[in-house]
């Protein structure tokens, strides 16, 4: 008999990418050997690869249906090329979904490998799986969800490693203030890293009815196009999670994000 | 000296990451070692904020406003493209020169340099 703990899910009747990114980083947190979930669950959760994305057997064998316009699996990042390869993967789901949009699909593609590049460079969750990643899109109601989720460092103590943000730290929300512009934790000219990652993905779903929800260690924010609200989470989760949902009936423009960025007048047009 | 040109779309895509972004500026810098002027064209292109920080934003920071301005032609950029590329090269313009007024700085003048001289 093994000594390491099992996990069983009592959840919500309908599930999304967001429970089984939670429920799978805790699996691994865990280590765990076994998970159980409601039987009316297990069809689905075997699909979204609940067990495999963490190593384990699922309790019952489904056929792999091409998941083709509808979701996307958890996958696990483990490098910043399989970021990039699972951003792909997800923006094919939306195609399947009937996005034909160029620039939808652009900003889509650049707001997920953003994010999913964050976790790889920033989780620093000291094992090889960085984080996982899955989706899905529900064509009739013209929704769709994308969550990355790790059990690493959190937003707090990566931003603390930058002195910049010490005194901000001690009053503000840490996931809040990881959405502004060019805030990072790695700065040039050392770190090269420059904070674009959440500042898009945040302002994409504000400009266009969608919403961005950040958790991380106690800290909760979340921002929508009517506003947005930072708080103190009550079960704090270490690691951080990032859940991106939108309606897939309208168009994205990412230049639309690019064009509010501040500038200094004309000394800052060179093209 | 001659011209040199990219096409980014083909000759630096995917235009997604970090890395790609700085292997592109390396061969963007190589280029310009027998080139006097190399043409970056982003016909088509849609780059991460990632990949076009470290492409043009860090040719920038390298080279310096002028050298860069001089040196350095973009061209075919997209309307939803060009405040990007124009926000990562003044961001990564103005790092440096705040890098370089710091060491400045923290340079002894020559007076100081006088009096720090061992006798």
């Amino acid at each position: 008999m093994s000594s390491k703990p099992g996990v069983e899910f009592h959840g919500p009747t309908f599930l999304r990418p967001y429970h089984f990114a939670v429920l799978a980083n805790q699996v691994h947190r865990l280590d765990a050997t076994r998970v159980t979930v409601p039987k009316a669950f297990q069809g689905y959760a075997s699909r979204m690869r609940l067990w495999q994305s963490v190593g384990l057997e699922p309790p019952n064998k489904v056929t792999e249906r091409n998941p083709g316009g509808r979701f996307h699996p958890l996958s696990p990042i483990v490098s910043e090329m399989t970021a990039q390869n699972i951003a792909r993967d997800i923006l094919a789901v939306f195609r399947g979904a009937g996005t034909s949009d160029k620039a939808t699909l652009n900003a889509i593609d650049t707001a997920l490998s953003e994010i999913f590049s964050n976790c790889f460079f920033h989780a620093e969750a000291g094992r090889e799986i960085c984080g996982l990643a899955c989706a899905q899109s529900w064509p009739y109601a013209r929704l769709a969800q994308v969550v990355v989720a790790d059990i690493g460092i959190g937003i707090r103590s990566s931003l603390g490693a930058n002195l910049a943000y010490s005194e901000r730290l001690k009053s503000e929300n840490a996931a809040e203030l990881a959405t502004e512009l060019g805030v990072t934790s790695k700065p040039a000219p050392g770190g090269a890293h420059s904070g674009y990652g959440l500042t898009v993905a945040r302002q994409l779903m504000e400009k266009h009815g969608g919403s961005l929800l950040l958790l991380s260690g106690n800290d909760g924010f979340r921002a929508t196009e009517h506003g947005s609200q930072a708080r103190e989470l009550r079960v704090p989760w270490r690691g951080t999670i990032v859940a991106l949902e939108w309606r897939t009936d309208r168009p994205f423009d990412i230049g639309a994000v690019y064009r509010a960025w501040p500038k200094d007048g004309d000394e800052d047009e060179f093209f | 000296m001659s011209s040199s040109e990219f096409q980014v779309i083909s000759d630096f895509g995917p235009l997604s990451t970090r890395e790609a972004g700085a292997r592109a500026r390396s061969s963007v810098l190589s280029a310009m070692e027998i080139a006097a002027v190399v043409t970056l064209d982003f016909t088509d292109a849609r780059p991460s904020p990632s990949f076009a920080d470290e492409l043009v934003g860090g040719l920038a920071a390298k080279l310096g406003r002028e050298v860069f301005l001089r040196r350095v032609r973009i061209v075919g950029l997209d309307a939803a493209v060009r405040p990007l590329l124009n926000h990562v090269v003044a961001t990564r313009l103005k790092q440096s020169q705040a890098a370089s007024d710091n060491s400045s700085a923290e340079k002894p003048n020559a007076k100081d340099r006088r009096q720090l001289a061992p006798v």
